[in-house]
């Protein structure tokens, strides 16, 4: 038990080699403890900020972790390997139950209609919110691990298990799709984003 | 299915990422140009920047991790490493091969296993000898017979005869009478006995 107290000095990799080695629920709770606020946001701007579908797959990720740990190679990172699952498990529930057009509330499609002069920071992330979530599943994955998680290109290529250059092209075409929808938050001073 | 992005298109992406367009030289401002306005160039660059802080305000609480009892893996379905397979069956080799060579000495149970095959065994033995006692056997032998023939009457004995009635006159000057009878000699019981009319002295 002295062991289980200093779980939370060791690094992700080690928490799973010791989750291989023994099964215990002592690693596998420290990194729920560590990552399930960052993956259950992950579920909840996947799923439109479904809270408790997004709980449900976030018990099931780390059910899967728990289950799956020996197919877990401890040269690589831990945080990718769990998104990677989290991303496979985002595209077979949208295989299965595709998700309904944001178009179809009108609550969203409202604020579409306000005067582009009182665009603030605020107004921009809610519209931005909302048409990201418009976006096609490969688009929006990739934009959210890039731009909202902030993973490299790299790290995405791995989670979504494409190449490189089909993460550019989907983040290049998602940008344009997105700058397209928003044209009118065109911004008047850049600086103030930059 | 989106199409890869062309040379100019890929560097456009890496400029919108990485800086404003203020920050771009003539050379990148006249590639960008060349592809989309500054308003859309400034307007991609803001949507990036604003990202990261578009969901801010969904904060959840997760709840607490429950791993049902079924996600256990029982000890019987832990994956085992492959040099502790091998490790165990080099033990169990070894074993094999080592552990009949210690137990050659003084071992109760051993010799009550080997005194138990042995009461079998003798059992055994006595079934063979009734079967063997109720068969008859037949053997060939050869057996001389001594074929040779015995008499199997005895001769009578042979007996001297009395003399003839008349007895022999001999010439009284030529022939003394004065001899001794055969009779008296020791060995005429070696002689058969004569009747008297069997003798050459009878009469014919």
């Amino acid at each position: 038990m002295a062991n289980a107290k200093n779980t939370y000095k060791l690094s992700d990799e080690d928490l799973m080699a010791r989750l291989i080695d023994t099964g215990e629920h002592d690693p596998i709770t420290e990194l729920y403890a560590r990552y399930s606020q960052r993956l259950l946001g992950f579920f909840m701007k996947m799923f439109k900020g479904d809270l408790p579908k997004s709980q449900d797959f976030l018990q099931d990720l780390f059910i899967k972790i728990y289950e799956k740990r020996h197919q877990f190679k401890t040269s690589k990172k831990f945080y990718t390997w769990a998104f990677t699952i989290a991303s496979n498990m985002c595209k077979t529930e949208f295989r299965k139950a595709p998700l309904e057009s944001i178009d179809n509330h009108p609550e969203v499609t409202a604020k579409f209609t306000q005067d582009t002069d009182e665009v603030d920071r605020k107004y921009i992330q809610n519209r931005l919110k909302n048409e990201i979530q418009t976006l096609t599943d490969e688009h929006r994955t990739v934009f959210i691990l890039r731009y909202v998680e902030g993973f490299s290109l790299q790290d995405i290529a791995e989670i979504t298990e494409t190449n490189l250059g089909t993460i550019k092209s989907r983040l290049f075409y998602a940008t344009k799709k997105l700058a397209h929808q928003l044209k009118d938050c065109q911004p008047n001073n850049t600086s103030y984003y930059g | 299915m989106d199409k890869y992005l062309n040379n100019k298109e890929e560097l456009l992406f890496d400029l919108i990422e990485q800086k404003q367009f203020d920050q771009l030289s003539s050379d990148e401002k006249q590639l960008v140009l060349s592809l989309i306005t500054e308003e859309e160039f400034n307007l991609r660059k803001m949507l990036i920047s604003t990202a990261p802080s578009t969901f801010e305000d969904e904060v959840a609480i997760p709840a607490p991790l429950v791993i049902p009892q079924s996600s256990t893996t029982p000890f019987w379905k832990k994956p085992i490493p492959l040099y502790q397979v091998f490790m165990a069956a080099a033990i169990v080799a070894f074993l094999w091969l080592v552990i009949p060579l210690n137990q050659s000495g003084a071992d109760t149970h051993t010799e009550y296993i080997v005194q138990t095959d042995t009461v079998e065994v003798e059992k055994w033995q006595i079934d063979t000898v009734f079967q063997t006692t109720e068969k008859p056997i037949y053997l060939e032998r050869e057996v001389v017979v001594d074929n040779t023939i015995q008499p199997t009457q005895k001769e009578e004995p042979r007996l001297l005869l009395p003399g003839p009635s008349s007895p022999i006159y001999l010439n009284e000057n030529d022939i003394s009478n004065n001899g001794s009878s055969l009779s008296g000699e020791n060995s005429s019981a070696l002689l058969p006995a004569f009747e008297s009319e069997n003798i050459g002295f009878r009469n014919l």
